[in-house]
């Protein structure tokens, strides 16, 4: 019989946060358990539940990374409990529930505002009534899918609105899942909705996404969402510059939303100067209300340091600005790394 | 000189956080790092650019990665946001030869080429990465004893960690070890992988506000003396708003790791623009306990011979961190 060496089996410490509604507090349960190299969070949980403690309550469904039934809060990032291997994390394992969801029961959240926060998307496709007479007119290649599928793999687990920061403190903020859903329709060449969407979006909170990239490195599938927000961005500030009537962007009104203001104001700034000018910029931005910051300007002023705010202009400057004016001012080029999509097929 | 770099500053580090460019100079100096500053280099997008003008960050980051390469040399920067938006249009130029030949007829003109072999270091990675040759444990003389520090990553140090190359994103310590390298406690807090809003300051304040707050409160409820990051977008959102989200009595000074490193290599305060902090940082120096001070007396040995032994065991190589 061929000999097998024997590996020693971790015993790793587990501490569970827990929550009845019947009690008014949340505890957290510790306890050991013993794993194999390939045990995952789901089959620990499981082993606990049916041999420790039934009354521990988690929801799983599919066990495959598919159904995004058991995201949780391990060790403060957001994992599928169903993906990852207990000793991939450590030997010490917080196992709490999803952050800025409300809790059900322990490690049960409700999803329902969740859902909520994608209705205000329009989430299904709006194509035109002749593609849906006609068969053909309502297929799409192979390279059009390539600009969607990503985002189309999103499968709602909520890893990354439980990891985002700016949802933490901006309930109004409809997070990433919904941004990256968005896009999944906005950039399918068969929709008709998309000035609606881009309204939808900017009121939802769109330029107030901080660039943080949790909700990237989170993603169990992938789906890159900060990188579809910013896309997003910059279809709003095409539609603005472009065919969309202006009464039709920025929240139903004509005025602009302060970050598109930013972002249009630190792009010329940069063409001017090589640099962004960090005095010029909360004016491009806020316009007159700029002059708000006049303490942070006169402590500035008492640091000596008010110099700092004349930024220096780079050497060779004027190249910039030839390569600006070479520049489409919505020429999207290619920025997923690894699902690379020609700039010609990039979104109309 | 054993290491070389073309220095890319970018644009806070030469206006409103020019205490780090300060620092940098100062603190390499020291270490024997030479410094090839990129003065053509133009703003990296910071993310506005890729959102208003995708196509103009893409050739600028490429006129940026071309030039460095024609002078044959890797860059580094100090800045968290350039290290991610350069590392991102090198990672997207390097994977799509179309987009290079695209980006190569647009600089063409310049007589730029970019060949795709640029590396995009932060000088955290270069001090930690390079640290035994760089003598760093030996030069950081006047270790910080008593001195408690808060570390604060900044996002783009971290995240995406596809991006960025670090194995570390879910579970980092570096920055927890170059605080005790350079002899100070670490106040270990649980916002320190957290946004402290910069980007959006000037048009989602409120957000921002409750972001710096929240780190803030976490540092001082550990005990901090102070904030340490290796971001100056990070230093310029909590140095100048922090007034405006927590009262004067809980406020902390942030200072930039190259602050911190310059501070235990007995550097001055105004060498390190220390006195050019809103939140008064020059203070700092005189948390250290005495006691420990090199120049006052003689260095406490077991103490120096504690923090390499522990360094030891957590020790990671340069490939594993720039992987």
């Amino acid at each position: 019989m061929e000999e097998r060496s024997v590996q020693v089996r971790p015993r790793v410490e587990f501490k569970i946060k827990r929550f009845d509604p019947a009690q008014t507090h949340p505890w957290t349960d510790e306890l050991g358990v013993t794993v194999g190299p390939a045990t995952t969070i789901l089959e620990a949980l499981t082993y606990i539940k049916e041999t420790i403690d039934p009354s521990l309550t988690f929801r799983a469904s599919c066990r495959s990374s598919i159904c995004g039934s058991c995201a949780l809060t391990v060790n403060g990032m957001n994992v599928m409990a169903c993906k990852t291997r207990v000793l991939d994390i450590g030997s010490k394992l917080a196992i709490e529930p999803l952050r800025q969801f409300p809790v059900i029961r322990d490690l049960v959240v409700d999803i329902e505002p969740f859902l909520a926060t994608l209705d205000t998307i329009y989430p299904q496709l709006e194509p035109s009534l002749s593609s849906l007479l006609d068969e053909t007119a309502a297929l799409i290649g192979p390279l059009e899918i390539s600009k969607i599928d990503k985002a189309a793999d999103c499968i709602l687990c909520g890893c990354c609105l439980s990891a985002c920061t700016v949802r933490e403190f901006s309930e109004h903020f409809i997070g990433p899942a919904a941004f990256a859903k968005a896009y999944r329709f906005i950039a399918d060449p068969r929709d008709t909705k998309k000035d609606q969407r881009i309204v939808a979006l900017q009121n939802g909170g769109l330029w107030d996404c901080n660039r943080c990239m949790s909700c990237t490195e989170v993603c169990p599938r992938d789906v890159a969402p900060e990188m579809k927000i910013e896309r997003l961005k910059a279809m709003a500030v095409n539609a603005r510059t472009s065919s969309v009537p202006r009464a039709r962007t920025g929240s139903g009104t004509t005025s602009k939303p302060a970050g598109m203001k930013k972002a249009e104001g630190f792009t010329d700034l940069v063409v001017r100067r090589g640099r962004v000018s960090e005095a010029r910029l909360p004016f491009a931005a806020m316009g007159v209300s700029a002059l708000g910051l006049y303490d942070i300007a006169i402590k500035l002023l008492i640091k000596r340091k008010l110099s700092a705010l004349r930024t220096q202009r780079s050497l060779k400057h004027k190249e910039v600005r030839a390569l600006a004016r070479a520049s489409s001012a919505y020429g999207q080029v290619s920025r997923d790394v690894g699902h690379p999509v020609k700039n010609e097929d990039l979104d109309q | 000189m054993i290491l070389s770099y073309r220095y890319y500053p970018g644009c806070t580090a030469k206006g409103l956080a020019k205490q780090v460019d300060l620092a940098m100079y100062a603190v390499c100096a020291r270490l024997g790092i030479d410094l090839n500053e990129m003065e053509a280099a133009a703003c990296c997008g910071a993310g506005n650019i890729q959102e208003s003008s995708p196509e103009l960050a893409m050739r600028l980051n490429a006129r940026t990665l071309a030039e460095a390469g024609s002078a044959g040399g890797d860059i580094v920067t100090l800045c968290n946001t350039c290290l991610l938006y350069l590392r991102r249009a090198n990672a997207e130029l390097q994977a799509e030869p179309s987009l290079l030949a695209h980006a190569n007829d647009a600089l063409a003109p310049f007589g730029l080429r970019y060949d795709g072999t640029t590396d995009v270091k932060h000088i955290f990675w270069v001090l930690i990465g390079h640290r035994a040759e760089l003598q760093l444990e030996e030069r950081t003389v006047q270790k910080l004893t008593g001195l408690r520090l808060a570390p604060f990553y900044g996002c783009h140090i971290l995240r995406p960690s596809n991006i960025i190359g670090k194995d570390e994103a879910e579970d980092p310590d570096s920055l927890e070890r170059l605080i005790r390298i350079c002899g100070a406690d670490v106040a270990v807090h649980d916002r320190h992988l957290k946004c402290c809003g910069f980007h959006t300051i000037l048009t989602d304040s409120s957000t921002s506000l409750s972001m710096i707050e929240a780190l803030v409160q976490s540092a001082k409820g550990a005990g901090a003396d102070a904030i340490v990051t290796p971001c100056p977008l990070c230093l310029t959102a909590l140095d100048l708003y922090q007034s405006r989200a927590v009262s004067k009595s809980e406020q902390l000074p942030v200072i930039h790791i190259l602050q911190m490193v310059g501070l235990s290599m007995m550097l001055q305060n105004t060498e390190l623009g220390l006195d050019k902090h809103l939140i008064t940082a020059t203070e700092l120096r005189d948390n250290v306990r005495p006691a420990q001070r090199l120049f006052e007396g003689e260095s406490s040995e077991t103490q120096q011979a504690e923090v390499s032994a522990n360094f030891g065991k957590e020790d990671r190589s340069d490939e594993q961190i720039n992987a």
